[in-house]
Formats: structure tokens, C-alpha cells, sequence
């Protein structure tokens, strides 16, 4: 050897971090929350996508009855009837809310199913490479390639429409969207110096997919999850408008399809569920692009 | 427990139709725990290959590749693991080496747990603890919730050396380890790493193209070139007589500042 | 121990009367130039503090310094080529052959890179567009307004830039796409490119530090050759003193943002006279001397230096022993 070492072995001399700061509790300076929470467009828009939220899920249990028929028919807007009544004399402030959880629930499943089935495909896919990377996607495009709309009039007519079939097959028809995100980011990640590092660490290709790769794949899957929520929600209104809907519990997109015929004479009927969702959609879009833009790498720092 | 390998080839096949690049070819090398062996060469001569063949990242084509007499293609997974823990890897960051979203004791932490160096929250935290301090990284307790963004360039090379030796393990291949840093952080690096040495007995198989640090911190060196070995020895001889032609033209290459 | 002063001699001094258009003044002369960068959302760093330097005609200056220093900020600041960014700071005065820079509008800074000032960056690929052959971006440096069209490898200007860089086999490598080539040959091209304006000053940000020893000594060479020939000014940006002690006339010393240290090259480094210029080549040697044990600068001598720059501890130190 070489180097002859100047301090005595045993006593190498420390590296002080900075003086004065006690120890404190772990905070990522990347943290999303941190640039995303304080922006205005996430506070407002996060604002009225809560209340939505709120008002779906609490609402139902505060006003009357959906199904009931009993009060005067084709009421516009009044201090008794907020939303007025429709039709068949239903309270429609209390069938919006309602639609308002049938939206929102198939939007949020369909979201979630989407980004579980695109996490496993394509974290899989774009992590192993190979011989499971050329299998997965060929099953990605071939989930990709079948149309949405046909598949839901097959499936009304074999089984029946309610929602957790109608969940199933948009979930069905979204998700190699957010799987080619999923590949695409595990692809690149798994370049880098830390899964290598893993790898000679010891630890098995599935801890590292899951513990190092999947967490820092999420930026991009994050968003296109909020936009899956949105398109769900669009998606399944389009199908409630063409008649392929849960009777019992309609959506927004069903209340929409039934005003079909008042739209000249009964205003309010198609206007507040077509409003909620428009409303909905916006937010969720809004948050994503917000989203986005918290996540990207801020200012190019020159070093 | 000495690493080497025998004959070792590994031959890629080219992204354009038939035809092969041999990344390397016919390495026979060695390393012994408490040596400081040194791979050097230039981009595309093979030594990072190389390195991940000794580490069993990379299979081998043809030849072996022997971790204490037994060879790593025929170790089942327990024994891969034990030899996991035996050599161990420090790549070249910068930044690309740390996962930017875990902090540096829970980056640590896994490794521990993952051997079953030790067990339960205490003797896992203590052991990080250890590490950390043993590279340099005092008050421990500070560093423990850092992420690595949060780090200088010698903090970051420092937390994985800290990650490799906390294995107490035999040999420790390091790849370009100190190419990316400063005169004065290099210099750090380094001594930290042959006090490593002296304290631990570890051993290391330091792949560089950087010349004078081999000069300085080498037992024994491997010089590479289109994937295969041209010449090897002491140290001391390489530099004062090196003979064949493609190392006296590295040697010649040399910016030293008078 | 004393810090030192920029040694500049008196008749530079008296020279520089300000006016448009003279080969009598300095060509660049930068006086306590001060440069912010926004790290965060709501958090800026001074990366450059009180930097004044200057380069005539013909003159080769190197600045050097670790990660952290301010060299490739001043480099950049220099040339115009700070992030577009609107929290981006810059105070003090740039003074290019006479005319200030400092809150000059976009026109009069693109007139100075197209003419007066060449940059040569660290890594080729993320500088040269992948998609593009090589003729065609170094014609695009030599006609910016033109399109690049098909002729560009045939173009003898381009050509002849592209020699001058010492590059053979030039027709067939104006064809070529930058992944094809090698590190050297692609730092070359950067090379011409810079060239390809006959600038009066070129600004090379670490030239060399991507590439292998034997590709590092040749590339230099090159450099040094071209900017002979052409009597360019040179400001060369490294960490590395080897590179800088080889091919520079003047050298500047930076830490924390300021330069603490300049003079002669041959002088700051056989005496240096600041506490950090002597650390560093306390340093550098003991990574090449046989005899000398490996040193680092340790916490208590960089608090020193530290407080001798006049540096707040707004940044976490780069303790490295």
C-alpha cells in the first residue's frame, strides 16, 4: 500500500452536517405536496372537487327521497325544490346528488382498476423487457384496440347494465392507456444506477420492480390517473345517454338521457346534471394539469 | 475468500443484424481481500463489464467467474444471496446511484434487513449508525433522514460506501468512484476508502480510467483494452516499467500538474 | 495571510476609456458581477457573489474552481446563456469589446454570440441535436438565418471549419449524425461550431472532463491549436489545475462565488498566495505525488476559507475530509 494514512487509524475525521439544526424529521425537498398544495388552481378547483365529493356522498342521506313520486310535476327551481322536480314529480335535487355518487363512484373505479392492471402490465413490461415485454403488450394492444362502445352493448344485452358491469368494461378499455405510461417509465428507470445498485445489493427483481421503480414511475401515471377519472366519468355519461345505464340508479349521464325530451319545456332537467359534470370534469382536468406542472423539475439550476 | 475470474468472456450481440461486439474477452483476473486492485482502462475497453461480471450482474458468455472456489453460475439462491453480502458494489453516482425518494437510513436500512445483519429496529438502527460514521458522516443521527438531493457529491459517494460496508463485506467493487468529484473531495474519498482497508480488511476492484489515482492508491493493476487485458502487476511496475505499447501511451497521455 | 488582489497592470487600467469600437481596451472586462438562481419554489442561491476578470485580444485566462464556485455561471453569464428564466438575477457589468451586456435586450446579445463570443459546453450530446447531421449544425452556426437545406455537407465553409478543428475525413463526416461519433470527434464538432463564427473569444465550460485521457490530451491540443491560429481569445472553465496550468496565460481561482485568487498561471501556482488556492494545490498534488499522503481540505480549514470568502453558511458545505 501506498498511502500512508496522516491521522491514526481509528480516527478519521468526521463530516459535520450543518451546525445548528437538530434533528428533524424527514422532509423531501421533491416533495409534490409541497409546490402542489400552495398553487391557487389546485386550491380552488381541489375546493369544488371536495365539495362535489362531499355533497354526493353526505346529500343523499340529507334530502328526500329519489323515488318518490309524490310531489307536483315539472316544478322549475324554488326555495322547496332547490333543483325543482321532474317529470314524474321527483325531487330533483335529491336524484342529482344521487346521480352525483354513481358518477363519481364509476369514475374513481375505473380509475383505480385502471392504474392496478397498469401498474402489474406495464411495470412488468417495462422493467423485464423481453420475451414478457413483446407478450404484455401485444394483451395491452389488444385490450386497446376493442371498441368501448360495442363491448358495452354486447355486455348490456348478455348481462344486463348496472354499474359494476359498466365499471368492468371501461376499466376494460382504459387501462393500456396508463399501462404504456407505466412501461414506458420503468423502461427508463430500470437504466439507471440505483436498480442497478439494488441488484447487486441482492435483493430480487419484484422488490426492486416494487420498492424502487413503481414509486419513482408515479409522477406521469399520477396524471394520467386524474385524466382516467375524468374520462370515465365522460365515458360512462356518454353510455347512460345512449341508454346503456343502471335503471335504478341513474348517473348524471342517465338524468341527462331522460330530460331528452324536456329540454325545450323543463330547463333545469338537463342543466344541472349536464352543469355537475361539466363542472366535475373541469376540476379534475384542472388538478391534473396542475399536477403536471408540480412535477415536472423546476427551473433549470446550471450546474 | 478470493474473487476471479478464469477465461471470462462475454460476447453482446449488435443492435444491427448478425455480428458480435466481445465486450470482453479472455479476462482472467483476481482479487484477495485487504488488495487494492485496480482496472484501468479507457470507454469501451471492457472494465465496466467486467466489473459487473464480479459482481454477477452480468453473466459470462464463455469462462467463469469464482467467488471462494465456487462458481457463481452454479450457486443456488441462498448462496447467490451470502455472496451478495460478501461483494458488494459502489457505482458512480453522480446522482443516478441513490433513489431520489428514499431517505439515506432507509436505503441503508433495507440492505441490513435484507441480510439479516441485524434484526429488529434498534440493532437495525444502530448498525446504520455504525456505517455512517464509519465513512465520515457524523452527527449520524442528521444524516439518517436526508434525502439524497439533499447531499453534496462527497456525502452522496460517502452513503454508498457506507451502504456497501455496512455488510462488513469482503471485496467491494467500485466503479468510477471518485471520477465525478472534485480534487479535494476525491482525495477524501479516497483515503477513506484505503482506511477502509486497514480497519476492515476489505478488499477492492476499483475500475477506473483515471490513472494517477491508481498510482497512488493500487496494489496491483489490470490495464484493459478492446475488451481484454493487456498487461498486469504491481503497481510500482506498471508505472515505472510498463511494457506493452498500449500502456505507455496511456501512461503518456497524463495531465500532471507540475 | 492575505487575500489576494486581481493583479491588473496599471496601463490595462487606463486604457479602458470606454469607447465603441477600439482594440485599445480589454475585449471582455466583467466588474463585480453578481448572479441568483432560484433552487425552489421561493428559494434563490447566489451563485455568483463579486466576480470582476478580464480578457484582451489574444489572451488565454482559465478560471478554476470545485462544484459550487460560480465558474460555469460565469461562464455562461458571459455568453448570455443563463435559463430564460425570470428569477434569474444579474448585477455588476459585462463589458464585450466596450459595449455593456447587462440589461442589453435579446437582439444585441444574439449579435454578440453569432459574432463575438463562441461557447463550448461539457457534453456534446445534450449540446448537438441528434437529428441533425453534422454539416448541418455547423452550417447553421455559420448562416443562423438560412435553413439548413441539403447542401450543407458540401458547404466548403463548413468543411473548412470542421478541419480547422482538426477533424479528417470531413466530407463524409458532415454526413454523419452525432451518435455515430466519438466522444473526442464529437467535442471537436462542438469545437468547430464555436469556431465556425470567427469569434473574438471562445468560452469552453469544461471541455474535456466527459472524455478518456489519451481523447482529453488530443482534444486539448486541438484546442490550443485552433485558438493559436486564429488568435481567438480564450476562457477555459475546469476543475481540473492540470488542464487549466496547460494551456492558459492567466488564471482565476473561484470559491464560493467569488474570485479569490488570480494572476499569472505559472505564478498563482508555484506561490499561491490564498488560503483556498493553497488548500487546493495542497490537494491536487497529494493525489499525484508519490511521497505526498492523500489530503483533503478538512471542516475546521474550509470553515476558515469560509469565512475568509465572506461566505453565510446558506448552503450546506462540501466537507470532504
Amino acid at each position: 500500500m501506498t498511502v500512508q494514512t496522516a491521522p491514526p487509524v481509528g480516527t478519521i475525521a468526521p463530516i459535520p452536517a450543518a451546525p445548528g439544526r437538530g434533528p428533524r424529521k424527514p422532509r423531501n425537498p421533491d416533495s409534490i405536496s409541497r409546490t402542489f398544495f400552495r398553487k391557487p388552481s389546485v386550491m380552488f378547483y381541489g375546493t369544488i372537487l371536495i365539495l362535489m365529493v362531499l355533497a354526493s356522498l353526505i346529500g343523499p342521506l340529507l334530502t328526500g327521497d329519489p323515488f318518490s313520486t309524490s310531489h307536483p310535476r315539472f316544478q322549475p327551481p324554488s326555495l322547496e325544490f332547490p333543483l325543482g322536480t321532474d317529470n314524474l314529480g321527483r325531487d330533483y335535487l335529491a336524484r342529482v346528488l344521487n346521480g352525483g355518487r354513481v358518477s363519481l363512484l364509476v369514475g374513481f373505479s375505473v380509475a383505480a382498476l385502471c392504474v392496478t392492471v397498469a401498474l402489474i402490465v406495464g411495470g412488468l413490461a417495462g422493467f423485464y423487457g423481453g420475451v414478457l415485454d413483446i407478450v404484455l403488450v401485444k394483451v395491452s394492444e389488444f385490450f386497446q384496440v376493442i371498441p368501448g362502445l360495442v363491448l358495452a352493448l354486447v355486455a348490456a344485452a348478455l348481462l344486463g347494465a348496472n354499474i359494476t358491469i359498466i365499471v368492468i368494461i371501461l376499466a376494460v378499455t382504459m387501462w393500456p392507456g396508463v399501462a404504456r405510461i407505466v412501461r414506458a417509465e420503468a423502461m427508463r428507470i430500470a437504466q439507471l444506477g440505483y436498480v442497478e445498485s439494488q441488484r447487486a445489493a441482492g435483493f430480487s427483481g419484484l422488490r426492486i420492480l416494487w420498492s424502487d421503480v413503481v414509486p419513482n414511475a408515479l409522477p406521469p401515471v399520477l396524471v394520467a390517473t386524474t385524466m382516467t377519472v375524468a374520462r370515465a366519468i365522460l365515458a360512462e355519461s356518454g353510455l347512460s345517454f345512449l341508454g346503456i345505464g343502471d335503471a335504478n340508479q341513474p348517473s348524471w349521464g342517465a338524468l341527462l338521457n331522460q330530460a331528452q325530451p324536456y329540454i325545450a319545456t323543463a330547463w333545469w332537467l338537463p342543466l344541472f346534471p349536464g352543469l355537475c359534470i361539466f363542472i366535475v370534469v373541469l376540476a379534475i382536468n384542472m388538478l391534473g394539469d396542475a399536477l403536471n406542472d408540480a412535477l415536472n423539475p423546476s427551473i433549470g439550476k446550471v450546474k | 475468500m478470493i474473487l476471479e475470474t478464469e477465461s471470462a468472456t462475454k460476447v453482446f450481440r449488435a443492435r444491427r443484424g448478425s455480428g458480435q461486439v466481445a465486450a470482453v474477452q479472455d479476462a482472467t483476473m483476481k482479487v484477495v481481500p485487504g488488495e487494492f486492485v485496480a482496472i484501468v482502462g479507457e470507454s469501451g475497453s471492457g472494465k465496466s463489464t467486467l466489473a459487473r461480471i464480479l459482481l454477477g450482474l452480468t453473466p459470462v458468455t464463455t469462462g467463469s467467474v469464482r467467488f471462494d472456489g465456487v462458481a457463481l453460475a452454479e450457486m443456488d439462491r441462498a448462496q447467490l444471496r451470502a455472496f451478495r453480502g460478501h461483494v458488494q458494489a459502489v457505482l458512480q453516482d453522480p446522482a443516478g446511484s441513490l433513489n431520489p425518494r428514499k431517505t439515506v437510513g432507509t436505503a441503508i436500512g433495507e440492505i441490513v434487513r435484507l441480510h439479516g445483519v441485524a434484526r429488529g429496529r434498534d440493532a437495525v438502527h444502530a448498525k446504520i449508525v455504525e456505517a455512517l460514521e464509519l465513512v465520515g458522516l457524523a452527527p449520524a443521527e442528521d444524516f439518517l433522514t436526508r434525502y439524497p438531493a439533499q447531499l453534496s457529491g462527497g456525502q452522496r459517494q460517502r452513503v454508498l460506501i457506507a451502504r456497501a460496508v455496512v455488510l462488513d463485506p469482503q471485496i467491494i467493487v467500485a466503479d468510477e468512484a471518485v471520477s465525478a468529484l472534485d480534487a479535494s473531495v476525491k482525495a477524501g474519498v479516497l483515503r477513506l476508502m484505503s482506511d477502509l482497508t486497514e480497519r476492515l480488511g476489505v478488499g477492492y476492484v476499483f475500475i477506473t480510467h483515471d490513472l494517477p489515482v491508481v498510482k497512488k492508491v493500487a496494489d496491483r493493476v489490470y490495464v484493459m483494452k478492446s475488451g481484454e487485458i493487456v498487461e498486469s502487476g504491481p503497481t510500482e511496475q506498471i508505472f515505472r516499467d510498463p511494457q506493452h505499447p498500449y500502456t505507455q501511451t496511456l501512461l503518456a497521455s497524463e495531465l500532471v500538474l507540475t | 495571510m492575505t487575500t489576494a488582489t486581481p493583479t491588473v497592470p496599471d496601463e490595462r487600467v487606463a486604457a479602458d476609456a470606454g469607447g465603441p469600437g477600439g482594440s485599445s481596451g480589454p475585449l471582455l472586462r466583467v466588474s463585480d458581477l453578481a448572479v441568483s438562481l432560484p433552487t425552489g419554489p421561493r428559494r434563490d442561491i447566489q451563485a455568483v457573489r463579486s466576480v470582476s476578470l478580464q480578457v484582451d485580444r489574444g489572451e488565454r485566462i482559465g478560471i478554476v474552481g470545485e462544484s459550487g464556485s460560480g465558474k460555469s455561471v460565469t461562464g455562461r453569464a458571459i455568453a448570455g446563456l443563463l435559463p430564460p428564466n425570470p428569477r434569474v438575477r444579474v448585477a455588476g457589468s459585462i463589458r464585450i469589446d466596450a459595449q455593456e451586456m447587462i440589461g442589453a435586450p435579446a437582439k444585441a446579445w444574439e449579435r454578440i454570440r453569432s459574432h463575438a463570443v463562441g461557447m463550448i459546453f461539457q457534453d456534446p450530446l445534450t449540446f448537438l441535436n441528434p437529428v441533425m447531421k453534422i454539416g448541418s449544425q455547423v452550417r447553421e452556426s455559420i448562416h443562423p438565418d438560412r435553413r439548413s437545406g441539403r447542401n450543407a455537407g458540401k458547404d466548403p465553409a463548413v468543411l473548412e471549419v470542421l478541419e480547422l478543428a482538426g477533424l479528417t475525413d470531413v466530407a463524409a463526416l458532415a454526413q454523419r449524425f452525432p451518435h455515430e461519433l466519438s466522444g473526442g470527434m464529437r467535442q471537436r464538432v462542438l469545437i468547430a461550431i464555436a469556431i465556425a463564427k470567427r469569434p473574438d473569444l471562445i468560452i469552453a465550460d469544461e471541455p474535456t472532463t466527459a472524455l478518456d485521457a489519451t481523447v482529453q490530451r488530443h482534444v486539448l491540443a486541438t484546442l490550443d491549436e485552433t485558438v493559436s491560429r486564429m488568435d481567438t481569445s480564450l476562457i477555459l472553465i475546469s476543475h481540473d489545475l492540470a488542464v487549466v496550468a496547460s494551456m492558459t496565460d492567466r488564471i482565476y481561482v473561484m470559491y464560493g462565488g467569488r474570485v479569490v485568487e488570480s494572476g499569472a498561471t505559472g505564478d498563482v501556482l508555484k506561490n499561491p498566495r490564498h488560503l483556498y488556492t493553497q488548500s487546493l494545490l495542497r490537494s491536487v498534488r497529494s493525489l499525484t505525488d508519490e511521497h505526498t499522503p492523500l489530503w483533503s481540505i478538512p471542516p475546521e480549514l474550509r470553515r476558515e476559507i469560509d469565512a475568509l470568502v465572506g461566505r453565510p453558511d446558506d448552503k450546506e458545505a462540501d466537507s470532504d475530509s
